[in-house]
């Protein structure tokens, strides 16, 4: 036997013991069950491929949503910008033209992450190890109907330039409900020590508040976005105490009182977005469908967001030091059940004309940055497709990406940060 | 560790099946969804749990409904850790146990491994959770990670590969 191979599984038998199961898990599978059913309005869901999961199938189906200029509660998205990769093994086709599969048609409600349908703009204080965190309300399909709602999140990370995101079903309240509870969070989304229960509310419910059995209360958020049907509320409170949720009406009286437990969140790969500056087009092919890379300006930080490939935002605001930020592999590049060539995207201060990256081997790829055209910011965004795979080399490839101005005088300098 | 119980052919999802394989399997799919590094494995044994009380009535054959429990357990599980990695990171680590010095040495030993594991790439770490926890077959591994047996033999062998350097350059 090999020595290697024994290590492993004693220690994951070890590991193993680690896990118990909770003795009421039943029953709240089966509540769990009742409430997707009454959700779905029937007894049954509709059948699935046999071996595949919702999430992910409905993922790949998705329409795609970029390019298109919408103005949503006044935030206003828009669709140039071509950045021009001089290198690499995936090229980026000029991105003024629509995916292939993009869509036509009006302008959807889908609203700009960050901005307009913001509902927590920040993880609650005592988090302080990691960036801020931001949610918004989004939709999964140019559709656009009650069930197909989503309450996204993105954050950063710590030192290293990057966080992760997701969305949320955020499904309505059954009828004659005021309000429910569609989902809820341990620390990873919403801090260090801290829960946070997301739903949806009709329209009698002004305001919510989760009250511990001491007394004590956690004020929660509750938001309408423009073209939503219905509410959408967000309360944090401690892990550690037992609350309930109390909502209230227009008049402060009470409307409901729920527990906070929900479904945690049920992550499906980023959908849809408006607005957004396309960054990097994804042709089709055996590795996966077509996609765009969007770029946003979300609390003063960069972020990207590929509806099939992820979600990332920048650590350090965009205004500050250095003049360039630079993720490599920011998103998932395993698709077409093979690690593919990353990518590295960025932004630069409005002086950087060109961004040059010193890669392994000696090799120098470069490519200029464009006026990104965000709302309030003369930033540049940037990208390139790098000529090599990242599997599970370690160290990682060293890259190094300068930024220089029109005239070539080095105007800042990072070393490219990767996302696993 | 696996039990390989044959479930009944044709199998038909009313809830007294369902609670019926919720006892036998429980508490597989919490440490499954543990050992891929879920933030909340209980959830997703839960969640998998309920979509199989969901799901149209009929799976087919013997074992659907446990590889299809699998699936959907990897699958949210590579999802949530996809985004939740950072977290899990910085997650503090256990304390040590009162115990001999030997224990103490084959603790170490195992976290060492443990945190290998982490940090391969999920789908690496799925197919040696799978097969070294679970004793899966490739055949089985392949159906439940949605992927080719050859991909299978490919994720494990570069998976071990990785460990036996980590692992390696650590000790």
């Amino acid at each position: 036997m090999n020595t290697l191979e024994d290590r492993v599984r004693a220690a994951l038998r070890v590991r193993a013991e680690d896990f118990s199961a909770d003795p009421d898990a039943l029953a709240r599978i089966r509540a769990r069950a009742q409430a997707a059913r009454r959700r779905r309005g029937g007894p049954r869901s509709p059948a699935v491929g046999r071996f595949l999961i919702p999430a992910v199938a409905a993922a790949a189906v998705v329409a795609i949503v970029a390019a298109v200029t919408v103005t949503v509660n006044g935030i206003s998205g828009r669709a140039t910008g071509a950045p021009a990769a001089s290198a690499g093994s995936l090229s980026p086709t000029p991105l003024a033209s629509r995916p292939a599969d993009g869509l036509s048609g009006p302008p959807t409600p889908f609203l700009q992450p960050g901005q307009g349908s913001l509902i927590v703009t920040a993880r609650p204080p005592s988090t302080s190890e990691a960036g801020p965190s931001y949610f918004w309300l989004g939709g999964s399909s140019p559709a656009y109907s009650r069930d197909q709602i989503q309450l996204c999140h993105i954050t950063t990370d710590a030192p290293g330039g990057s966080g992760g995101g997701f969305c949320w079903p955020l499904p309505g309240p059954p009828a004659g409900q005021p309000a429910t509870v569609t989902g809820n969070e341990g620390e990873g989304v919403a801090g260090k020590g801290m829960r946070m229960a997301v739903g949806t509310a009709t329209g009698q419910v002004g305001g919510l508040v989760a009250v511990s059995d001491g007394g004590r209360a956690y004020p929660g958020t509750v938001v309408a976005g423009s073209g939503f049907p219905y509410e959408a509320w967000a309360v944090s409170y401690p892990a550690s105490s037992h609350v309930r949720l109390v909502f209230l009406n227009a008049k402060g009286r009470l409307a409901a009182t729920l527990s906070p437990a929900g479904p945690s969140g049920l992550p499906q790969t980023p959908l849809p977005i408006s607005g957004g500056v396309p960054v990097f087009h994804y042709t089709p092919g055996a590795d996966g469908p077509a996609d765009t890379t969007l770029g946003y300006l979300i609390g003063g930080r960069v972020g990207f967001i590929s509806p099939l490939r992820g979600m990332v935002l920048c650590e350090l605001p965009a205004s500050s030091a250095p003049a360039l930020g630079a993720l490599l592999e920011p998103l998932d590049n395993f698709r077409g059940g093979d690690w593919q060539p990353v990518e590295a995207f960025g932004y630069a201060h409005a002086d950087v004309a060109r961004v040059v990256l010193h890669l392994p081997g000696g090799r120098v790829v470069s490519t200029p940055t464009f006026v990104a055209g965000l709302a309030g910011s003369d930033l540049r965004l940037w990208a390139v497709p790098m000529p090599f795979v990242i599997r599970n080399e370690r160290p990682l490839p060293s890259v190094t990406a300068t930024g220089e101005s029109a005239t070539g005088q080095v105007l800042g300098q990072v070393q490219l940060g990767r996302v696993e | 560790m696996a039990n390989h119980k044959a479930w009944a052919v044709g199998v038909h999802l009313d809830e007294t099946y369902v609670e019926e394989l919720f006892r036998a399997r429980y508490l597989e799919m919490v440490r499954l969804a543990g050992l891929l590094g879920a933030d909340d494995p209980e959830d997703i044994a839960q969640e998998a749990f309920t979509r199989l009380m969901n799901k149209e009535p009929d799976l087919g054959d013997a074992g659907a409904a446990l590889a299809y429990l699998r699936a959907i357990v990897v699958n949210l599980t590579r999802n949530r850790h996809r985004h939740l990695r950072v977290v899990r990171l910085r997650g503090p680590a256990a304390a040590v146990p009162d115990s001999c010095e030997q224990a103490v040495i084959a603790y170490e030993d195992h976290q060492e491994v443990i945190a290998a594991l982490a940090a391969l790439p999920a789908r690496r770490r799925e197919a040696i959770v799978l097969r070294y926890w679970l004793d899966l077959p490739e055949r089985e591994i392949a159906a439940v990670m949605g992927v080719s047996p050859g991909t299978v033999k490919s994720h494990l062998s570069r998976g071990l590969a990785a460990l036996a350097w980590t692992l390696g350059s650590t000790s």
